[in-house]
């Protein structure tokens, strides 16, 4: 009770309620001012389940059960979206996690589609095949930004259509019937929800027990060695850096969020984006992505070769970055703290983002309480944990270049 | 004052065919010297969203300097205020972020901070537009960064279309002109003194629509700058001249691509705009129309909305990348066959999507005060998909294959053809 007051004095959200049910977490966030209410479940088939070998399985078989058919014989997906709502999946180093999201009063029944597909996905080589499709298709759409983070990746969430092709439906059946267990599983709701809804349609889709990582997984690239080079189809060139960073759990956190802020306005800087207003379309051509949710945590920085030679921008900008750690920071600690927080803020204003959020803080087994906990650690940063963090970590990034095809 | 609450939660059940949901709160009323404002407090945001929107020409009340009503924007935010501190950079030490925009008639500035932030933001806001004059300074930074914003905008394909289409579909009027100018050369010869008096009249506070929402209650008002209270009254809807339907142009631009345009019906006729939004959705929704699923392997883009203006309305539907000609023909095809009513259970479907689709398109703070001060501007503010007052959701639920078939054959069959051509040395 005192700490919602707090919260609410603050002008904070309340934090979300965790709770056991059915052998599952659930994470709940009611907000009466919603009319959606999105469901995130987080199961533990995310890309360390599979070997090096089995690069894109965990990908084909969220697919295959969104390629299930349901209601209508439609595929699970079409048939969500037929109802008035919408699915989909993002397969992450741990988990793999489905988001269905519709108006309150159909949330139950768009997630009672989703549980009877995810208890009995089709595993014909029709529909297997179908979902291989799918994501082959998706491959082709991606952007030479995506190019550049899957080579510091690794290796593609979605696998490759060489990998795809080799699998059949028993490879899918295999990975299903190992990964998609209860033990680890997570459900995070939020928006029009009923805070007593326990979820147990998902929860009884899942076979008891639990999985575990494969020992061989598909390594991050990593070390100051490294620079992968790649030539595409484009016009100019992007320039991507990766750096490790501390995760959500880490000490280190709010320190590297408002570091993350400095590296953003250093590469405004280097750009020249207009110094008025907040957001242009070159915005999206220059910034940083702070991955904090997987145990390879990393900050990422990227520059669009369409504003100018890139090269020199970028090396001066990743100078600036690696002398961080033996001088201040110039400018006002307390902007960089307000960036930090507003960025963080901005990041998470959708249901399904909030709903992410809480579910990777309730992972944590802390208080899910995301914006409060982060808000604290921002504002607990001084100007010698800036120091130290980014003399522990930004020192020599992994460099990802992808390059015009022509001439380069 | 009023309170809209049980309207809302009994048309949005009746709309999904489910119970009724939980109500959200709003409020409306009145700025101390004039204008409106909304109110839309969501306890579980992380950010709270003010929209301060203006009705204005976007070249001027004499229609004589394109890009006036951005410059004066963005002159304003950069004033410096009673603290020594901008907007521009209030809101940046709030860790937020502010963005102009604006179509032919209107003006909106819009600010995003983190919860906890919003009546500092607020206060700053209204001071930059209700109690300050651009000066030298504001201005040379508003040149700026309005010509890289222009230049931008030449860039962007969907955005350089919509320029090109309506400076074709309307005679006279703002519409005829670009809302931002793609030359420096178009700002510099709109003096200051030309600057300073178009934000006096326009930004005036009985011309404004405020919108907030998210991480707000309404104690956050006392923050509102008082304003002039001898200013300009509220200017009505300002609407440009359609010229004859049906032509077709050739233009030489920044990008390449292909636009039709399709006037439609004023805000006042809603069951026929929300028939319009409606069929975009079905045609056009990236991840399930017809026509994007139809065109989904190739390497072309299409977009097609409503836009809900005053008088008329306008249908948009833009096609780059790829083979230009190829996509046309399938999105003629498809609006051609929107005159044949779908079946029942095809348009069932359509419509329960198209119910979740609009309201996931005003879920975000930032979304629903835009989506507020838009109508608002428009003149019709209760017709706002995100209003409480349930019309929107209303007007869907009265939506029937016949009358959406016959909206297809009034509004969707003469359009305006315009053929964007890169200029050489563009990318295409």
């Amino acid at each position: 009770m005192i700490a919602a007051i707090a919260l609410a004095a603050l002008g904070l959200a309340p934090a979300p309620v965790v709770t056991r049910s059915n052998g599952i977490t659930v994470v709940a966030q009611p907000d009466a001012a919603s009319t959606l209410a999105g469901t995130m479940l987080f199961v533990r088939a995310g890309l360390d389940r599979q070997s090096f070998a089995q690069s894109g399985l965990a990908a084909l078989t969220a697919e295959t059960i969104l390629q299930t058919p349901s209601a209508g014989g439609l595929p699970l997906r079409d048939a969500i979206a037929d109802a008035g709502g919408s699915i989909g999946y993002v397969v992450d180093p741990q988990s793999v996690r489905f988001y269905v999201e519709g108006l309150g009063p159909d949330e139950d029944r768009l997630l009672g589609l989703f549980a009877s597909a995810l208890h009995a996905p089709d595993l014909s080589p029709a529909t297997v095949g179908r979902a291989r499709a799918e994501l082959d298709r998706s491959m082709g759409g991606r952007s030479a930004l995506g190019i550049g983070l899957q080579m510091l990746d690794g290796a593609p969430a979605a696998g490759t259509a060489v990998s795809l092709a080799q699998f059949v439906p028993d490879d899918v059946r295999a990975f299903y019937a190992r990964a998609y267990r209860a033990g680890g599983a997570l459900v995070s709701a939020a928006g029009a929800i009923d805070p007593a809804q326990t979820y147990g349609g998902l929860a009884s889709a899942l076979a008891p027990g639990a999985s575990t990582p494969v020992g061989a997984t598909i390594p991050p690239v990593a070390g100051a060695s490294h620079e992968l080079i790649a030539r595409r189809d484009i016009d100019v060139p992007w320039l991507v850096a990766r750096y490790s960073a501390p995760g959500y759990g880490n000490k280190d956190f709010g320190a590297m969020l408002v570091l993350a802020s400095f590296v953003d306005k250093t590469l405004g800087a280097v750009a020249q984006l207009p110094t008025l207003i907040s957001r242009t379309s070159a915005d999206s051509a220059v910034g940083s992505i702070y991955a904090f949710d997987r145990p390879s945590s990393n900050l990422t920085v990227y520059l669009y070769g369409g504003l100018g030679d890139p090269s020199q921008a970028f090396s001066t900008a990743l100078g600036v970055f690696k002398a961080l750690g033996g001088a201040p920071i110039v400018g006002s600690l307390d902007e960089f703290k307000a960036e930090a927080r507003g960025r963080f803020a901005r990041d998470i204003e959708s249901l399904e983002d909030r709903a992410w959020i809480a579910g990777v803080f309730a992972q944590s087994g802390g208080s899910a309480d995301y914006l409060g906990r982060t808000f604290a650690s921002i504002d607990a940063v001084t100007s010698a944990d800036l120091r130290r963090v980014a003399r522990r970590y930004l020192g020599d990034p992994t460099i990802a270049l992808v390059l015009p095809r022509q001439g380069g | 004052m009023t309170r809209r609450l049980l309207a809302f939660a009994l048309t949005l059940g009746l709309a999904c065919g489910g119970e009724a949901a939980a109500a959200p709160v709003q409020i409306d009323g009145a700025l101390p010297h004039g204008g409106a404002y909304v109110l839309r407090p969501d306890a579980g945001a992380s950010t709270a969203s003010l929209a301060l929107w203006f009705r204005a020409p976007s070249d001027g009340y004499d229609g004589a300097a394109p890009g006036i009503a951005q410059l004066a924007a963005a002159s304003c935010a950069a004033v410096r205020l009673a603290g020594g501190k901008s907007l521009a950079d209030s809101v940046r030490s709030l860790g937020g972020r502010l963005v102009l925009g604006g179509e032919p008639d209107m003006v909106s500035i819009d600010v995003i901070v983190p919860a906890g932030s919003a009546r500092r933001a607020l206060a700053a806001l209204t001071s930059a537009y209700f109690a300050s004059t651009p000066d030298a300074a504001s201005y040379a930074l508003a040149l700026r960064d309005s010509a890289v914003r222009g230049v931008e905008r030449r860039y962007s394909p969907d955005l350089a279309m919509h320029d090109a289409l309506l400076a074709r579909m309307f005679a006279s009027g703002p519409a005829h002109v670009p809302v931002l100018p793609g030359t420096a050369d178009a700002y510099t010869g709109i003096p200051l003194a030309g600057v300073a008096a178009f934000a006096k009249r326009a930004f005036a506070a009985p011309n404004a629509f405020l919108a907030l929402a998210g991480a707000v209650d309404a104690s956050v008002l006392d923050a509102v700058t008082d304003g002039d209270p001898n200013a300009a009254a509220s200017a009505a809807p300002i609407d440009s001249l359609p010229g004859p339907a049906g032509a077709t142009a050739n233009v030489a631009g920044a990008v390449s691509g292909l636009v039709y345009g399709y006037a439609g019906p004023s805000i006042r006729d809603e069951r026929a705009s929300t028939a319009l939004d409606f069929i975009s959705d079905y045609l056009f929704d990236p991840d399930r129309g017809i026509v994007s699923s139809r065109l989904r392997d190739s390497e072309t883009n299409v977009t097609g909305h409503f836009l809900t203006f005053h008088d008329p309305g306008v249908t948009v539907v833009s096609i780059s990348g790829g083979d230009l000609e190829l996509a046309a023909t399938e999105v003629r095809a498809a609006i051609a066959a929107m005159a044949t009513p779908l079946s029942p259970d095809a348009f069932a479907a359509a419509r329960r999507a198209f119910a979740y689709r609009s309201a996931r398109g005003w879920s975000s703070p930032a979304a629903l005060a835009d989506d507020l001060a838009w109508y608002a501007v428009q003149g019709d503010p209760g017709y706002a998909p995100g209003d409480a007052s349930g019309t929107y959701a209303r007007s869907i639920a009265s939506l029937d294959p016949a009358f959406v078939a016959s909206v297809a054959r009034r509004y969707l069959q003469t359009p305006t053809v315009v053929h964007l051509t890169a200029e050489k040395g563009s990318p295409s």
